[in-house]
């Protein structure tokens, strides 16, 4: 495993020129992804663009047709070492549902070698508020709950790279805050997918959109703001980016 | 790894509902297979068996690998297992193979149960997917009384057409089965009759068109009513099973332009009345070539009554049919995998243009029928099925289904309210029945040639090669195995 020094001589995240196929759908399109260590990167763009292959690209669950991807300077595919530094929440992740939520982290934790699990446990619940459901199995939780689940199970190792498809989703809005304000403490790389502009605003630094799988726009949220003109949502100015690639 | 980590390994794959429910129809299964082995055709070639086997799981695979988008892990990405730093090979060794021999293991015993008995008999297969049409066509307007929303007139149709059935496996001459009775074209009148009866309820349902944003409510709310994770096994399955169809009739799962192209409410009926008229063709063409006594087919009330045990052990039998098929499926995704390849496939049924790559897509599911008409082929056992165990699984199932039944309603803000699995329930039979029956008359026949052809070639192969097995037994030496 990398120690964190090294990790920082290298692109945490890196994907030179990727090329995804599905049947005749060309996903990914010669995308490059190259994401500095530390950074905090929100990728955006509408339905369908790719945001998610990307992502399952990133961790491994897919190779690319073309092109080579690398985690902390690991092949993502093939190595162990880049899957220890990942920490991967999928878009509608669900914890296995005859474990309860203990033994989901319990679960995930041990195959991860947490040291002190139960404190890691006992921290997440708490920031999670997971309290009263400790004992319960996820088949009887609702689907908020299970993302907040969800959510510990993919950072429970204190990933150095995590990479997030729409983690907000199914949260009410204190859930959604306690995920924001945790994931704000991490010291981490971040990568989350989304289409929902505050989470990148509350998470983000930096954006990557992309549409049709290809990379449209790059660079820091504010200049993304200075794009449109002064009262313009940035919704608006994103919207009006996506569109002129259709 | 720890004991308490692999307890929690193991406990993520089975469900002790799902355990329970595995004993049960391995116990079916197993006895099936006993009463197999005392009355099979025991004549037949065992290394025939095996070959046929053989394409057929490397068939099944295929199907997997090519349904699954190429990868055999369906939705790998919502499996927090494959993102873990666990070498694949220990994964495999660990979860999936276990997970693969349990459920592979009983497929593979009914297959060889049912390959030994079946073999070089497509006849009877025939045979039996005429029975299949013929029960397909008969509940036909029964699904389709059960889009009537005033729950009288569903029973009255339903306890109607019931009630017909059976009388003609009794010797009443007026029944759709009464061809297989000596009485051909009193079977063909009414057969004649009900497909009318089915165009009928179908123009009815046609006529009532409804708006395309209605139609889009009603597609959220059959997906809404799809809730496997809360649901047993056994009532997941035919949630699963008896949704599907509705739902490819409401465009979920289709392309844009698939929608565009078929109007949701329009394609079951659609489908419901070609799958009436094929059933209608096939039966005449069935009498015309002589009927049952002339052509030596053996139809009888026991093949009819067997239907049922067919249709309905093949839901109980689904299970582990459908296991085998993504053997390394993990088990909470087996909902979604199974409703994602059997919506493919009811694609292709509903808009009824792709026959062929409709009974391929069924295959494993199909395969369980086959082997559960082996069963239903011997009467007593099929009464045995019927009476002692299916019937109350069924019913008990129909009540569940029925009690939380109500009409879909779109209120006027759009919103849609209550669940309609119940019709669903019926609404689908007669669509799976003739998928059945297109892969017992189609496919098996075909299918059963595959093996024959691969063994001859080898067998040519050999002797034109002489040098053929020697090579091989010399390996075997060098090897130490002789």
């Amino acid at each position: 495993m990398l120690t964190e020094p090294e990790i920082l001589d290298h692109s945490c995240i890196r994907a030179m020129n990727i090329t995804k196929t599905f049947g005749q759908t060309k996903a990914i399109n010669g995308l490059t992804v190259d994401i500095s260590c530390g950074s905090r990167v929100a990728l955006l763009g509408p339905n369908g663009a790719g945001k998610s292959t990307v992502l399952k690209l990133l961790v491994g669950l897919m190779k690319p047709d073309f092109g080579e991807i690398t985690i902390g300077g690991y092949p993502a595919d093939s190595s162990m070492e880049a899957k220890k530094l990942l920490g991967y929440l999928p878009e509608d992740a669900t914890p296995y549902i005859s474990l309860t939520v203990k033994e989901n982290l319990q679960y995930v934790g041990a195959i991860r070698g947490v040291r002190d699990l139960d404190s890691r446990i006992e921290y997440l619940v708490s920031e999670l508020g997971l309290q009263d459901f400790l004992s319960t199995k996820i088949l009887k939780v609702s689907r908020g709950t299970r993302q907040k689940v969800s959510v510990a199970m993919s950072i429970i190792h204190s990933p150095k790279i995590v990479l997030m498809d729409e983690p907000l989703n199914y949260l009410d809005i204190p859930s959604q805050e306690n995920v924001i304000q945790m994931l704000s403490q991490m010291n981490s790389t971040f990568l989350i997918s989304t289409h929902i502009m505050s989470i990148a605003e509350r998470l983000t630094d930096d954006v990557i959109i992309i549409a049709r799988g290809q990379e449209i726009w790059k660079g820091k949220r504010n200049e993304l703001r200075s794009l449109g003109h002064s009262d313009e949502p940035v919704e608006a100015i994103v919207s009006r980016m996506m569109k002129n690639v259709r | 790894m720890s004991g308490k980590v692999l307890a929690l390994l193991l406990r993520s794959r089975f469900s002790r509902g799902y355990l329970g429910f595995l004993v049960f129809i391995a116990f079916l299964d197993v006895s099936s297979f006993i009463f197999i082995s005392d009355t099979g055709l025991k004549s037949s070639g065992l290394t025939y068996s095996v070959i046929y086997l053989s394409v057929f799981l490397i068939l099944l695979i295929l199907i997997t690998v090519v349904t699954g988008s190429g990868s055999p892990f369906s939705k790998s990405d919502q499996d927090f297992l494959l993102q873990l730093p666990i070498p694949k090979k220990t994964l495999i060794y660990s979860i999936f193979l276990v997970q693969f021999l349990s459920f592979g293991a009983i497929f593979f015993i009914l297959s060889l149960g049912a390959v030994y008995a079946y073999l070089g008999n497509p006849a009877r297969m025939i045979e039996i997917g005429l029975d299949g049409f013929l029960l397909g066509f008969l509940v036909t307007p029964l699904a389709i009384s059960t889009y009537n929303r005033v729950p009288s007139i569903r029973i009255v149709v339903g306890v109607g057409v019931s009630a017909l059935i059976i009388v003609g496996s009794l010797g009443f001459p007026y029944s759709p089965i009464s061809m297989y009775h000596g009485y051909p074209v009193q079977g063909n009148v009414v057969l004649a009759a009900l497909l009318l009866v089915s165009i009928y309820f179908s123009i009815v349902e046609l006529s009532r068109g409804i708006e395309p944003k209605q139609r889009r409510q009603l597609s959220s709310t059959y997906s809404y009513s799809i809730n496997y994770e809360r649901a047993s096994p056994y009532r997941a399955v035919m949630i699963n099973h008896f949704s599907v169809v509705t739902l490819a009739g409401q465009g979920n799962g289709m392309s844009r332009s698939g929608r565009q192209t078929f109007s949701g409410r329009l394609r079951l009926p659609v489908a419901v009345m070609v799958m009436g008229i094929l059933a209608a063709v096939f039966s005449l063409v069935y009498i015309l070539s002589g009927g049952p006594d002339k052509s030596g087919f053996t139809s009888s009330s026991g093949t009819f009554f067997g239907g049922f045990g067919i249709i309905i052990l093949f839901y109980l039998n689904f299970f582990p049919t459908t296991f085998f098929m993504g053997g390394v499926i993990p088990f909470e995704r087996f909902w979604i995998t199974a409703t994602a390849f059997q919506q493919r496939a009811y694609y292709l049924i509903t808009v009824g243009s792709k026959m062929l790559q409709t009974v391929v897509l069924e295959a494993p599911f199909v395969a369980a029928i086959i082997i559960m008409d082996l069963i239903g082929y011997h009467i007593t056992y099929a009464f045995f099925i019927i009476l002692l165990v299916i019937t109350p699984l069924y019913v008990s199932n129909f009540i569940i289904f029925s009690s939380f039944a109500r009409p879909v309603q779109v209120t006027e803000n759009g919103a849609s309210q209550g669940r309609s699995s119940a019709r669903n329930f019926i609404a689908a039979v007669p669509t799976f029945v003739f998928a059945f029956s297109y892969f017992l008359i189609i496919f098996i026949p075909i299918a059963s040639l595959v093996p024959v052809i691969i063994f001859s070639s080898f067998l040519a192969y050999s002797a034109f090669k002489q040098d053929f097995w020697d090579k091989r037994v010399m390996k075997l030496v060098e090897r130490g195995y002789v």
